[in-house]
Parts: structure tokens; sequence; C-alpha cells
């Protein structure tokens, strides 16, 4: 009798650890779905911009900054910015400083 | 939100149940099989638990660098639905359109739109959503900000927000002074 009532206790904690495990999994999606928003914001503004670190290089390229300067993402990360500028003649930068030393540029055709 | 229930309720939440379980084991002895499959559920718990946080820091730390960009942005940057309804609007656009946040979203963005010019801006938001282009498109119209005396002519350019498989999520906005 005893042991069939631990059993019930250790159910009850079971169906405990899974609706916590259900929780953190909607915790997952909010978190993926916050960041999709924050995402897209960035990579489908009409403008072309690009995020770099405090020492100028790319961290982040939106789709219109890959369309103006004619060169995937995958080779920008990394890198510096001017190298990029310095390819096609006519690139305005303007650039803005962010909290943590971040820098966002937007670029212009010139 | 779970998220924004916090990380400390559902860590100490997940400490409470594993104590919960180490007594009710010492009690009484309890059937092997149902304890190993509570102490498999809580290792689960506490690898999710652990990617979770790590994947979490990366995500917010990305976002946070995306939503800084366009809030503190010198140009105004609006997303709308596929309505055409306002759904997010940076710190330049409250100030061009001289409106409270509240007062944007949830709107339409046409209701700033000036009366001579709501036809052929909805022709091209239409045009824009039926068939999404992967180039942003520009043209030119008349806002009417709140408490303006005459319009205010811009130059808009929208790019559409696709959806994985097909269709508009929604779309980005850059209004500039003409």
């Amino acid at each position: 009798m005893r042991a069939a009532a631990a059993g019930r206790s250790l159910a009850e904690t079971l169906e405990t650890v899974r609706e916590l495990t259900a929780v953190l999994q909607d915790a997952a999606e909010d978190i993926a779905r916050e960041h999709r928003q924050a995402f897209d914001f960035f990579e489908f503004a009409p403008q072309a911009c690009v995020i770099t670190g405090a020492d100028g290089r790319v961290l982040a390229a939106n789709l219109a900054a890959e369309e103006l300067l004619g060169l995937p993402r995958a080779r920008m990360a990394g890198r510096y910015l001017s190298a990029f500028l310095g390819l096609r003649a006519g690139v305005r930068a303007r650039a803005m400083e962010l909290p943590g030393g971040q820098r966002s540029w937007r670029l212009e055709r010139g | 939100m779970a998220g924004a229930r916090g990380s400390d309720w559902l860590k100490s939440t997940l400490a409470a149940v594993r104590e919960l379980m180490v007594q009710r084991l010492q009690k009484a002895p309890a059937d092997p099989g149902m304890e190993r499959d509570v102490q498999m559920a809580l290792e689960e718990l506490e690898v999710m638990w652990e990617e979770l946080q790590g994947q979490a820091e990366l995500l917010r730390r990305e976002s946070d660098r995306y939503q800084e960009f366009f809030e503190y942005a010198p140009d105004t940057y609006l997303i709308t639905d596929a309505g055409c309804n306002v759904r997010e609007a940076n710190r330049a656009a409250l100030e061009l359109f001289g409106a409270a946040r509240h007062d944007l979203l949830g709107h339409p963005l046409t209701r700033f739109v000036a009366q001579e010019d709501r036809a052929h801006f909805l022709s091209k938001f239409i045009g824009l959503v039926l068939t999404p282009s992967h180039r942003p498109l520009s043209w030119e119209c008349r806002l009417v900000p709140a408490g303006a005396a005459k319009p205010l002519p811009v130059v808009v350019s929208v790019r559409a927000i696709p959806l994985r498989k097909s269709g508009v999520a929604g779309l980005c906005w850059l209004i500039r002074p003409s």
C-alpha cells in the first residue's frame, strides 16, 4: 500500500516534469518568434544595412546590402566593411553608433 | 508567454520538483521502472534547460542588435501586415507621423496618406501583396501627419517580407521626405 502511494506520487511528479518540459518548449518557440520578427525588420528593409563591430568588421548585412554590393553575406562576415565599400564606386555610407560599441551603416548609391 | 515569467521561476520550479522527488523516494521506495522514468525525464529537462539558455542568449543578443538598429535609425521604418495595418514603428516614424505609438500600431497606414493619393497608394500596395517582388518598390506620395497643416511629400520604399512557402507575411516600409 505504501509502495502504491509512492508510485502515485512519483506519477504526479513525472506529470509535473512533463508539464515543465512543455513550458520550456513554449519558451523556446516564443524566443524564436521574437527573433524572427526582429530579423525580418532588418533583413527585408528596403535600404542596404550593415552592422559592424566598433573595429569595422561586419557582423550582419541585409538582403539589400547584398544586392547593392553584389556580394554574398558569407563573404562579408568578419571582414572590414571598408574593403567592400571600395569595391563599388558611388556607394556612400552613413554610420550610427549602437550601444555596446557596434555601428550600424546605411549604404546608399551616391 | 512562458519566457516572460522569467528564467528564475523555471529554474526554481525545476529544483523544487527534483527535491520533491528525492523526498518521496526516501520515504518509500517505488517501482524501479517509474523511478527510472522520473529520473530520465528530469535529466532530459535539465539538458533542455541548458540548451535553451544558450540558444536564448544568442538569439536575444541578435534580436537586440536588430531592434536597436531600427529603433534609433534616423530614417522612418514601419512594418505592416498584409492588410496594411501598422505592426511596428520606430522612433523616427512616431516623429514623422506626429503620433504616439498606440495611435499607429494596429491602424491602417493609409489613414496617414493624403486623400488624393490613396487610390494610387493602395494599387501599389495591393500589387505588391498579390505579386511580391524580390526588389524594393518606391513611389512618391503625400502623407498627412497628425496635426499637420498641409500634406508632406515623401518617397515610400517598401519590400515584402515573404512567408516561408509562399505569400506575404508583411511589408517593411522606409519613408523619407522628398
